[in-house]
């Protein structure tokens, strides 16, 4: 069934960050130069005996224009890190889309931000002291509650509006962005703020490990000698609009969110569906949403989370869509995975590279592994793309799939 | 396009005596925490008891709106982790300690291969889970969605909420609702149909969101005074169960608490075909 057209819905501002760098200029620096910033658990990030390597933010996780942005709300005190690399991402989006606070007060504003360990009650030190009888002072407990990244930008930028934060493990940063297109499109509000947020912590670090999913060294996605992921942090986000009203306000959309597609493996809690059913699902629906032709789409940056399950499942379900030239990427190679922010940073990535119209290969993938239905990209490898259309998509835990079709601006 | 959205079942299943599930379930369960087995009681007594339709797996699409989510097992895998030790942590409480764990046995146990979304907010978020299912079905996406809300007892988060309160800490109730949303063709007789949903949020002290302070209920709803996480997917869906007690006609219930506002509309009228 082909869904019903729906309106253009155009991104006009874009913020990141990741262990890549702290802004977009240095994301886009990275597509012509990539950089390896993996390394051991910093000392400062939190105590471990274990190994893995990891992916942390690059430098102070708060920008400039972050921290002005959180004490005019008065919320500079007690943020819990997810919330400060979310708002770093979320000031850059803002000053790209040329919006302000005051802007924003006339405007009934969409919040859809996706986070995994961002929404958990994580603290350590709280939970065994309550567990030892104690009443532990609050104050975890208020970061905790002060740490719904969706009701923390409304009260960070005083806005009104729908809002949720999106809890589907490693697709809520793609799944995010494709329920804001969808709420754009159904005129649900004026404008959208849509990501995805997540921090380094210690238990998603012995989670991964636990399930034997890390790599003891740096990742290397679709590698013939893939041994697993590497945790990273970091936040993407995008402000999103009718073209109308981008428009009205003199502002050139960046690029546009053409289509979303997201559908259940209905298969195993935390393994891909052998066949993929559910991404192939997700980007027939994102392609049919976006009325875009297979052979039109330019690249793909794909999961590419570097474990063997993973990656032949998204290699087959690539196989059976696109055209086996199309170019496909990972860039986890360069961010480690974000978890909940993975998509929106990804997605992000993908319009940049759309937009330079040439990409380098999947940093870490030194011979692509010859078993797979579909070849991406090795390392050494550089395309330059044949449109301005490509694809972003995300696999998760609970067997959720996500896929977004973009178009960078010409 | 305009698609008739009609709630063809709602059922809810609260406190911890949980009714039994049918063997094939339960045996699909062995591994599962309390929130799943919830969520997956809920949802099969809904599902049983809505029409039975020929729906294509890819057209199910499934909806589920956490205030806490899987906290109690998040903190079942700390006791793992800080008493095993690193590397030898639970890895089966920690694929469980995930919000959509639940939406990932709900999916594989009901077949449903269309868009599956977890929510987590500290209002209502089982009236977003709601909105997203209509829009699921009103865009064709989707042509049956269930919308689940589910949450459990937090021993932790409740006596940090009657310090907050600064009163005696009162037990949550483990508490799920699942509704089955349909498409109803033209000319179906399905009711009674969902006519809107409307949430919005506003910057509030999220404590709050956490003692339930100043949330209001109006109409039907107000003889439900549970201030819990579930309490207005408990409240909204006794007094969907009780429509058939009020003359047929268009219901609008308002919930308000200091950091949303939200309604939903629901007509009862024989033969309606609801639009928004």
């Amino acid at each position: 069934m082909t869904p019903p057209e729906r309106i253009p819905v155009a991104v006009t501002g874009m913020g990141c960050i990741s262990a890549v760098a702290s802004d977009l200029r240095g994301h886009a620096a990275a597509l012509e130069r990539p950089a390896v910033h993996c390394t051991p658990v910093p000392e400062w990030l939190f105590p471990t005996t274990l190994a893995w390597p990891v992916f942390a933010a690059a430098g102070d996780p708060v920008s400039p224009a972050a921290r002005a942005l959180l004490a005019s709300a008065g919320k500079d005190g007690d943020a819990s890190r997810t919330v400060l690399l979310a708002a770093t991402a979320l000031a850059e989006a803002l000053a790209t889309a040329r919006l302000d606070r005051r802007a924003l007060a006339t405007r009934l504003v969409g919040v859809v931000i996706g986070t995994t360990v961002g929404c958990t009650f994580n603290d350590e030190e709280y939970y065994l002291a309550w567990r030892r009888g104690e009443r532990p002072d609050l104050s975890p407990v208020t970061r905790y509650l002060n740490g719904n990244l969706a009701a923390g930008v409304h009260a960070l930028l005083g806005t009104r509006g729908p809002a949720a934060v999106v809890t589907n493990a490693c697709a809520s940063g793609s799944d995010a962005i494709g329920l804001g297109r969808e709420w754009i499109a159904a005129g649900r509000c004026d404008l959208v703020i849509a990501g995805g947020a997540d921090e380094l912590s210690r238990i998603a670090y012995n989670g991964f490990a636990s399930l034997q999913l890390a790599d003891a060294g740096p990742c290397r996605p679709f590698d013939r000698e893939r041994r697993g992921l590497n945790l990273g942090e970091g936040a993407g986000i995008v402000v999103l609009e009718s073209a109308r009203q981008a428009a009205a306000r003199g502002v050139a959309p960046l690029g546009w969110v053409r289509g979303y597609g997201a559908a259940a493996d209905a298969w195993h809690p935390t393994a891909p569906h052998p066949e993929a059913r559910g991404l192939r699902h997700a980007l027939e629906r994102a392609l049919a949403d976006g009325r875009v032709a297979p052979e039109s789409i330019a690249l793909v940056n794909a999961h590419g989370t570097a474990t063997p399950a993973n990656d032949l499942a998204e290699a087959r379900a690539l196989a059976a869509t696109l055209p086996p030239a199309t170019p496909v990427v990972s860039t986890k190679g360069m961010t480690g995975h974000t978890l909940g922010a993975a998509g929106a940073i990804e997605a992000i990535l993908t319009l940049l590279a759309l937009g330079r119209g040439a990409t380098h290969g999947t940093v870490g993938c030194r011979t692509a592994d010859p078993e797979l239905p579909f070849a991406p990209l090795p390392e050494a490898a550089h395309a330059t793309l044949a449109g301005r259309l490509g694809i972003s998509q995300s696999l998760a835990f609970g067997g959720c799939n996500a896929a977004l079709v973009l178009e960078a601006a010409a | 396009m305009s698609v008739t959205v009609a709630v063809s079942a709602a059922e809810m299943v609260v406190g911890g005596d949980t009714p039994p599930l049918p063997a094939i379930l339960a045996r699909a369960l062995r591994r599962a925490d309390d929130l799943t087995i919830l969520a997956i009681t809920a949802a099969h007594a809904a599902w049983q008891r809505a029409p039975q339709r020929p729906v294509a797996p890819e057209a199910r699409g499934l909806f589920v709106g956490m205030v806490h989510g899987p906290i109690e097992t998040n903190f079942r895998y700390l006791d793992s982790l800080v008493d095993d030790g690193e590397g030898q942590s639970s890895p089966t409480l920690f694929s469980h300690s995930v919000h959509n764990a639940v939406a990932g046995y709900v999916a594989r146990l009901f077949d449903c291969q269309g868009p599956a979304l977890t929510v987590t907010t500290f209002t209502w978020p089982f009236l977003i889970a709601l909105d997203e299912a209509w829009r699921a079905i009103a865009t064709g996406r989707a042509a049956r969605a269930l919308a689940i809300a589910v949450e459990t007892s937090c021993p932790v988060l409740e006596e940090a909420s009657g310090r907050l309160a600064a009163r005696g800490g009162e037990p949550w109730l483990p508490a799920a609702v699942a509704w089955v949303l349909d498409a109803a063709e033209e000319g179906e007789a399905l009711e009674p149909i969902l006519t809107q949903v409307e949430v919005s949020e506003a910057p509030c002290h999220p404590q709050a969101l956490l003692t339930r302070s100043g949330e209001t209920r109006s109409g039907p709803l107000l003889e439900a005074t549970d201030q819990q996480p579930a309490g207005a997917a408990i409240a909204l869906t006794r007094a969907l169960g009780r429509v058939g007690e009020v003359a047929p006609g268009v219901l609008r219930w308002d919930l308000s608490s200091p950091g949303a506002q939200a309604a939903l509309v629901i007509d009862t009228r024989p033969g309606q075909r609801g639009d928004r």
